[in-house]
């Protein structure tokens, strides 16, 4: 009897000092295709959004170097989704690189247009500034 | 009835007998793998949220020629 006692507050003890007691499961590697669906979704909204920015404060400022820096980064953010989303459609076919890849270079051209929103004072949308967050994700490294 | 006439109905002949056999797991996967199709709708979302042409393009040539 005293025995089991002692292995019982010896078990409870051992479980005490886990590192893991008491801490929320973690949650699952976002490695789903959903999730990967959802950023390249996100991130091509915040682009569309960006650039209909970018061509009102270029139009009101008749600044034509900034609409054409948007246009340029809008093509490269565009190409790159495309990808990331065949990728997505593809997902058992084990491409992940494309997909994170994609994602990552989109961000960046997004990245690209919300610089040259600042550059115009302009206060960047939330959706854009929530989605420049996304490729971290999906692990955020193109290697 | 003509040679595309047929291969149709061989291929839909295909997904009925699947069906009638209680391959469920074929139906879908047949369904998926033309949904992933790239020339399927449900695989140009991101073609729909973002066109060829921005509308910064179409600033920048507007201010060009103007």
């Amino acid at each position: 009897m005293i025995r089991s006692l002692f292995a019982l507050a010896l078990a409870l003890l051992c479980f005490a000092c886990s590192p893991s007691a008491g801490a929320p499961a973690p949650s699952p590697a976002p490695s789903r295709p959903e999730l990967a669906r959802a950023v390249v979704t996100t991130i091509a909204e915040a682009v569309k959004l960006a650039d209909a920015g970018c061509s009102a404060v270029a139009a009101a400022a008749r600044d034509v170097a900034t609409a054409e820096a948007c246009a340029a980064a809008y093509k490269v953010a565009r190409e790159a989704l495309l990808v990331a989303e065949r990728g997505v459609d593809a997902w058992d076919s084990g491409d992940r690189k494309g997909v994170v890849c994609g994602v990552v270079q989109g961000a960046a051209a997004l990245a690209q247009m919300a610089d040259a929103l600042r550059a115009h004072d302009v206060t960047l949308p939330p959706l854009v500034v929530d989605a420049l967050k996304l490729p971290a994700l999906l692990g955020g490294v193109c290697s | 009835m003509n040679a595309p006439d047929v291969l149709e109905e061989v291929g839909l002949g295909l997904i009925r007998a699947a069906a009638a056999a209680g391959g469920d797991a074929i139906v879908s996967w047949l369904r998926g793998a033309v949904a992933a199709s790239p020339d399927h709708p449900l695989s140009r979302r991101v073609a729909e949220i973002l066109p060829a042409e921005s509308e910064s393009e179409r600033t920048a040539r507007a201010l060009r020629g103007g």
